[in-house]
């Protein structure tokens, strides 16, 4: 038997099994697009015109980690499903005298065939897809950041030799089978009810114990700087927690059900429960898959979008006031002098101010924990970094017109992000007792892009200074003046104003060699909404391409069942069950399958809270009841769209099965 | 009286197209007694499962009129036909038709679940069926862990046991060993012998050879029907065979 022969055996076998190769092909091609175009965008040029590209390439490059690892185990679920249905087709040419190895061979040349057109498919689909919902968004949002996708050819490489390797694994486990059985077996395989499985409580206990040490490492992180990376392990064990939920959850689940002889025979109850028992290996995994990859789009879009609808809430925070001049290492007068010349540049440009703040403070880059400030400098650790901003007695009073009294030893605090202090706070061989919870203090929003938790110490004059020197003795950072801030907020607010207020600051500035930066509200707003935008962009264009991916899925899954099902239904027909019977059958089982799933991915995310919440207070978005909302209306859109998909999906099986 | 009347009958398929029309029944009449054991015969295309998928109400006819208990098929509406299948017939087909999902109890409670049956109702019934059908230590079985006979056995439970007034059997015997075929038509014997209508479909002489009336069925059309009377099985079949013989030859009616 000659080469030829077998690509010709191999391609008819497709033609004539194409009910079954089309879906799973096309499950192909989307997996393969969805790697490439993940994996292009991570290492795409236009990255590096964001801002804070490192950041994003990082969780990107998380992205496509969990995608190749979900595409190992999507593959290897489908690919499995039709090798079982195939089983019958082999015994039968083993029978009429194909030996295993040409069974193989014949195997061989369909694994290659399937692999070149599902992954040329792939590509292809996954550029044409990328620049489609690129296109979309443009259109939709009018972004200023055009996020073009060139064609990566490293992508290309790399998606060819990861799902080349996949497509060997795959080939080699269908051959295992095919070897491990004989001839009758073969023959038989289709039919072959897939055994009850049995209870595993051990795979549902080490399911839930994942995803529990998840849920505990996303809740119980401290700073936004470990949250990215443990983040991404969370995210580890919560998939892997998942599948085994799923697989050994539902089986549970399912015959707890079946025991309950009073739910269990109800018409409707009956065929829904012993038909998902019956594929309950198969179903497990497509579950599993939908609620990830559910949890990924809920969990993306609603990030994105809240740091988009917050957007005003970040710039505010950020930028308090219009104009923020902050000047390094000044004494009293000093400082009282630039603010004098300050006040008189805006008179003399005929400007009002509305609101103004300023004092003078040290800050500090510090670790604390339990109440105990330890040098970062020395320590070079990044957990629980905290930031410090140092006032002086006096300053508080005036900018809070409060009229707190401190002695030495003596100190109020100001939690701005991060766990309330009690008690007393010690650094080396000092402390200080807490003697004033402060609840609010006007300073700089530079503070709130702190990449750590920030409080603001209140201290006497001498403590301040003494607790600064020592804190920096031996840098070369001079504790003799403090650093100087001044928030102005204008009446009349224009970008042009504060560019022409700021050219003369910074004027004066270097007139007079004082090291400092004079910021504008209005000016920075642009390169901040070009920023989130392309944020927003990211998370809706993954978003839109996740839910594509998930359609596929149900669609397959559905799909695929309903052929297998249609001979279950003609029989519950002849034995007296009415289409209206069937039709409520279908969608209670279909309802099942889509809703579980979507369900436990809302689980995912409120357990995701409060580590996302971290993650965007980086981002400079505090607004703890905007995330909220944004989450919610995520989730609700999702649903919706989601409910569509269902109900054609339904409609399409009920037709298959009729 | 008549359990089942089948009055000129008609059936004509038209293709997808309408271009060919081809009559599977031509005109069938005939009737079923209560606690009759009637056998159809009749060779592949004679129209023996069509007949059979009108009478059980799986296909309409084109003309003519099928009278289950009085009542005519035509006239239930489609939403009642599956209760009505449900509760007036019982089904025994060739393959079986179990659920490879269900277990063996599981499958034969299908139709009383449907029909909204209690559990503790279900389990009553099935006790002394089980028993009967020798099927009782296999319950929690699932199909493809059993035997061809096995299988046909649950069917034969899973038709009985909604107390049907009319079993329909499709080849019943078609897909069993002959050990098996024997042991299935001394069930239904035992059935009949309790007062159970039967109405058989077969090709097989030997099944035809244990029902108190055969009827040939040729073209479309009863072409011949045998009584028992006294006949024991072994006399009927000899008779059965006669007859085949008569009807592959072409020779004409005789009575």
């Amino acid at each position: 038997m000659n080469k030829g022969f077998f690509w010709k055996l191999a391609r008819e076998n497709m033609k004539k099994n194409r009910k079954d190769y089309v879906p799973y092909m096309l499950t192909c091609v989307g997996t393969i697009a969805m790697f490439y175009i993940i994996y292009a965008l991570t290492f795409s040029k236009s990255m590096d015109t964001l801002p804070e590209a490192s950041t994003i390439r990082t969780l990107l490059f998380y992205g496509v980690i969990i995608v190749g690892l979900f595409a190992v185990i999507f593959l290897f679920y489908t690919n499995s499903f039709l090798i079982k249905r195939r089983k019958k087709e082999f015994g039968l040419y083993n029978i009429l005298g194909m030996e295993k190895k040409h069974i193989a061979k014949m195997m061989f040349f369909e694994t290659v065939y399937i692999a070149f057109v599902s992954f040329a498919g792939g590509i292809i689909f996954g550029i044409f897809l990328s620049k489609l919902v690129l296109l979309l968004l443009l259109r939709i949002m009018d972004f200023h950041v055009v996020f073009g996708i060139e064609i990566n050819i490293h992508g290309i490489l790399v998606s060819a030799c990861m799902f080349g390797v996949i497509f060997l694994f795959i080939y080699a486990n269908a051959v295992r089978q095919i070897h491990l059985s004989n001839p009758v077996e073969l023959l038989k395989g289709g039919q072959v009810g897939e055994k009850e499985p049995k209870t595993k409580w051990i795979t549902g206990i080490l399911g839930f114990l994942f995803v529990g040490i998840g849920y505990y490492i996303a809740n119980t992180v401290e700073s936004p700087v470990e949250a990215m990376f443990k983040f991404f392990i969370s995210v580890l064990f919560v998939i892997v927690g998942t599948y085994f939920v799923f697989s050994a959850g539902s089986i549970l689940l399912l015959k707890f059900l079946k025991k309950n002889k009073k739910f269990y025979y109800k018409p409707n109850h009956f065929t829904m429960v012993s038909g998902m028992i019956y594929r309950m290996k198969q179903n497990a995994v497509g579950l599993a898959n939908i609620c990830i990859l559910s949890t990924m789009v809920l969990v993306m879009v609603s990030t994105t979008v809240s740091m988009n609808v917050g957007i005003e809430d970040i710039i505010h925070t950020r930028y308090p006031a219009s104009l923020s001049i902050e000047v390094k290492n000044v004494s009293r007068e000093e400082a009282d002098k630039l603010s004098k010349t300050v006040d008189n540049i805006l008179t003399d440009s005929h400007l009002e101010k509305k609101t103004e703040i300023s004092y003078r403070s040290y800050s500090l880059t510090t670790v604390v924990k339990d109440g105990r400030i330890k040098n970062f400098n020395k320590l070079g650790d990044m957990t629980n970094l905290t930031g410090i901003l140092l006032l002086e007695i006096g300053d508080y009073n005036r900018i809070c017109g409060d009229d707190l009294k401190l002695n030495k030893g003596q100190i109020g605090v100001f939690a701005l992000r991060g766990e309330k202090l009690d008690g007393v706070i010690s650094y080396e061989d000092k402390s200080w007792k807490i003697v004033k919870q402060i609840s609010k203090v006007p300073v700089a929003g530079e503070y709130a892009a702190f990449m750590g938790d920030v409080y603001i110490f209140v201290m006497n004059q001498e403590d301040a200074m003494e607790f600064a020197a020592k804190y920096y003795e031996g840098t070369d950072v001079n504790t003799e003046g403090m650093e100087y801030y001044k928030g102005i907020t204008l009446v009349n607010d224009t970008k042009e104003t504060e560019k022409q207020v700021s050219a003369q600051v910074s004027a004066y500035l270097r007139e007079h060699g004082l090291a400092g930066s004079v910021e504008g509200r209005e000016e920075n707003r642009e390169t901040f909404s070009q920023f989130y935008g392309g944020f927003l962009f990211l998370g809706l264009f993954l978003g839109a391409i996740f839910i594509m991916a998930t359609v596929l899925i149900i669609y397959y899954k559905q799909i695929s069942e309903g052929h297998d099902d249609k001979a279950r239904f003609e029989i519950m027909k002849k034995v007296g069950m009415s289409e209206k019977e069937i039709r409520a059958s279908i969608r209670s089982q279909t309802l099942m399958v889509f809703f579980i799933p979507l369900v436990c991915a809302c689980i995912h995310v409120v357990a995701a809270f409060s580590m996302m919440k971290k993650i965007l207070a980086v981002m400079n978005l505090n607004n703890a009841e905007m995330f909220v909302k944004g989450t919610v209306g995520t989730v609700f859109v999702f649903a919706a769209v989601y409910a569509v998909v269902y109900m054609a999906t339904a409609r399409e099986y009920y037709r298959i099965v009729k | 009286m008549s359990i089942l009347k089948v009055n000129h009958v008609k059936k004509i398929y038209t293709t997808r197209f309408g271009k060919q029309r081809v009559n599977a029944l031509e005109d069938v009449t005939f009737s079923v007694e209560k606690g009759e054991y009637v056998a159809i015969m009749g060779e592949s295309g004679s129209g023996k499962t069509t007949l059979l998928n009108i009478l059980a109400a799986l296909d309409k006819a084109t003309s003519g009129q099928v009278l289950l208990n009085g009542m005519d098929l035509s006239t239930i509406r489609e939403k009642e036909i599956a209760a009505f299948r449900r509760e007036n017939l019982g089904f025994v087909f060739q393959d079986f038709n179990l659920l490879d999902t269900f277990s063996l109890q599981d499958n034969i409670f299908l139709p009383l679940v449907l029909a909204g049956v209690k559990y503790d109702e279900m389990q009553k019934r099935l006790f002394p069926i089980a028993r009967k059908l020798e099927i009782g230590n296999i319950l929690s079985k699932y199909p493809y862990e059993v035997s061809g006979g096995q299988k046909q056995r649950t069917a034969v439970a899973r038709a009985l046991i909604t107390n049907p007034k009319l079993i329909l059997a499709d080849e019943p015997t078609g897909a069993l060993d002959s050990r098996s075929s024997d042991q299935l038509l001394g069930l239904f014997s035992d059935i009949n012998a309790e007062g159970q209508t039967i109405l058989m479909v077969t090709h097989s002489t030997k099944a035809a050879s244990h029902a108190g009336r055969v009827l040939f069925i040729k073209d479309g059309q009863v072409y011949h029907q045998i009584y028992r009377g006294n006949l024991t099985n072994e006399e009927l079949y000899q008779k059965i065979s006669d007859t085949l013989t008569m009807i592959a030859t072409g020779g004409g009616r005789y009575e």
